[in-house]
Parts: structure tokens; C-alpha cells; sequence
């Protein structure tokens, strides 16, 4: 059986895929993944493993924007419209952050806009 | 011939005694007189040359007395003329060296004065970084007692617009 690092990359990615349901990641055929590949036993199964839940991970912080403020607030469906428009995610979530005095931070994937007044004076000073 | 007689003169050994005499005379003067004559001369041709010779060593003397003078001259004027190259040479000397000294002082306050500038600046920039993150810190500090609900709010609505923007 091949298990070149390359064939292993497809390999977690083709499961990847198929754990997908209207481009958004499903529970239910992860577990049945999941499921299937303990059954099967492959060789080097850490590693597609691994890379798998990367994939899901990735892909799971992509579905989901948090947004971090001082304190809780109530957003307005046009913003969240707008939000979800634009980065294709399907949930938000607001947090606090106690830390910050005014402004806001938002979380998508990789992708990180910081409106706070500590990253503005941060700014500033550096 | 009376008269020789009365005075007791015999002519025969007056004669006899003139023979003997000039017999006398002649060997004296061949075995005597001459080597001592020829002595005295040698004698006097010896003191003659020595007194010649003694001319010749005076001028000889007189005249290298003059060369050791002229020499003597000759050499402490050149050994005047040394001391004053070498004076000419040591104040020349002397005075590169305090020019060469001179400018290594000047370089080196120079360099002095461009460190001392560069690590004021450095200081100028550190005070700045500091005063602002000082001036930073108590910014948020006061903001964060002073700044009411609504108004935190608002700004808070305000920076997630500036964000809606941005995506």
C-alpha cells in the first residue's frame, strides 16, 4: 500500500471532502469517517488522522466568526447579514473580553480585525 | 855663530831637534791631528744635519699644527652645522607631532561628540517609546473607569462598522 506523505494528503483530503455537506462541515459523516477508518485500520492512520483534523479544524474556524467585546451586545441583523455575506460563515459568536475597554475584535479562520483601543494605542506606540 | 855658541846653541842639534820636530810634527799629523780633525767634522756635520733636521721638524711641527687647527675649525663648524640641522630637524619633528596629535584630538572629540549625540538620540527615542506606552497605559486606565455604558457602546457599534468595512 502507498504511503508516500503526498498519497496521505490526499488521502485526508478526499475524507475531507466527503465530510462536507453543502459546503459546510457535517457532523454525522464525520462520525461515520471517523467510524470507518477505526474499522479499517490503514496504515499510518495517526497521520491521515492528523491531517484530517486540520482539514476539519481549518474548516470549522472558516464556518464560525467570534467577535470579542467588553461586555455583550446585541448585533444587527443587517451587520450580521453582512458578516456572513461576506467571510461564508454560518455562526457567530460574541465573547467578552474584560480586557478590552472599547472597540471590538473579530475572529475568522486565519483572519483577525482588530478594532480595539489597545490596538490602536498599540499602534501608536510602535 | 859666537853668539849661538855663547848662548849655548849647538847648530847640529838645533838642527837635529828642528828634524826631530818637524818628524813629530809630520807624524803627528798624519796619525793624530787627522782622525781627530775628521771626528770634529763628522761632528760638526751632525749637528749641522740635526740642527737642519730640527728646522725641518719645527716647520713640520708648525705646519700640522695649522691643519690640526683648520681641522679643529672645520670640525666644530660642521658640528655646529649638525647641532643646528639636528635642532632644525627636532623642532620640525616637534611640531608634526603636535599637529598629528593635535588632529588625532580632534578626531577623536569628534567621534566623542557624534557618540554622545547618537546615544542621546538613542535615550530621546527610548524616553519617547516609554512616555508613549506610559501615556497608552494610563489612556486605557482612565478610559476604562471614566467611559460610561452607552458610550462604550457606541464606540464598541462604531469599530465593528469600521470592521464590516474592512471585510
Amino acid at each position: 500500500m502507498n504511503t508516500s506523505k503526498k498519497y496521505l494528503n490526499v488521502l485526508s483530503k478526499s475524507l475531507y471532502k466527503k465530510s462536507l455537506s453543502r459546503g459546510l462541515v457535517d457532523e454525522k459523516k464525520v462520525k461515520i469517517i471517523l467510524n470507518q477508518l477505526a474499522k479499517q485500520n490503514p496504515a499510518k492512520l495517526s497521520s491521515i488522522l492528523k491531517t484530517y483534523k486540520r482539514l476539519i479544524v481549518q474548516k470549522l474556524s472558516r464556518e464560525e466568526i467570534i467577535i470579542e467585546t467588553n461586555d455583550k451586545i446585541t448585533f444587527q441583523k443587517s451587520f450580521i447579514d453582512n458578516l456572513k455575506k461576506k467571510t461564508g460563515a454560518v455562526k457567530i459568536t460574541n465573547k467578552t473580553n474584560p480586557k478590552i475597554v472599547f472597540g471590538a475584535k473579530v475572529y475568522n479562520g486565519d483572519w483577525i480585525w482588530d478594532e480595539t483601543l489597545e490596538e490602536k494605542l498599540h499602534q501608536i506606540t510602535n | 855663530m859666537e853668539i849661538l855658541k855663547n848662548f849655548g846653541i849647538e847648530p847640529v842639534l838645533l838642527l837635529a831637534q828642528i828634524v826631530n820636530f818637524l818628524v813629530i810634527l809630520f807624524l803627528l799629523k798624519k796619525f793624530f791631528f787627522g782622525p781627530i780633525v775628521k771626528v770634529l767634522d763628522d761632528r760638526k756635520k751632525r749637528i749641522e744635519e740635526s740642527l737642519k733636521n730640527a728646522d725641518l721638524i719645527e716647520e713640520n711641527l708648525k705646519e700640522t699644527e695649522e691643519k690640526s687647527t683648520k681641522i679643529l675649525d672645520d670640525a666644530q663648524s660642521q658640528a655646529q652645522k649638525i647641532i643646528a640641522d639636528a635642532k632644525a630637524q627636532a623642532d620640525a619633528i616637534a611640531k608634526q607631532a603636535s599637529a598629528d596629535a593635535r588632529k588625532t584630538q580632534e578626531a577623536a572629540l569628534l567621534s566623542a561628540a557624534a557618540q554622545i549625540e547618537a546615544q542621546k538620540q538613542k535615550m530621546e527615542d527610548e524616553l519617547q517609546d516609554q512616555t508613549l506606552t506610559l501615556v497608552a497605559k494610563v489612556v486605557q486606565k482612565v478610559l476604562g473607569r471614566n467611559l460610561k455604558g452607552a458610550e462604550r457602546d457606541n464606540l464598541t457599534r462604531q469599530a465593528l462598522g469600521e470592521i464590516g468595512k474592512r471585510i
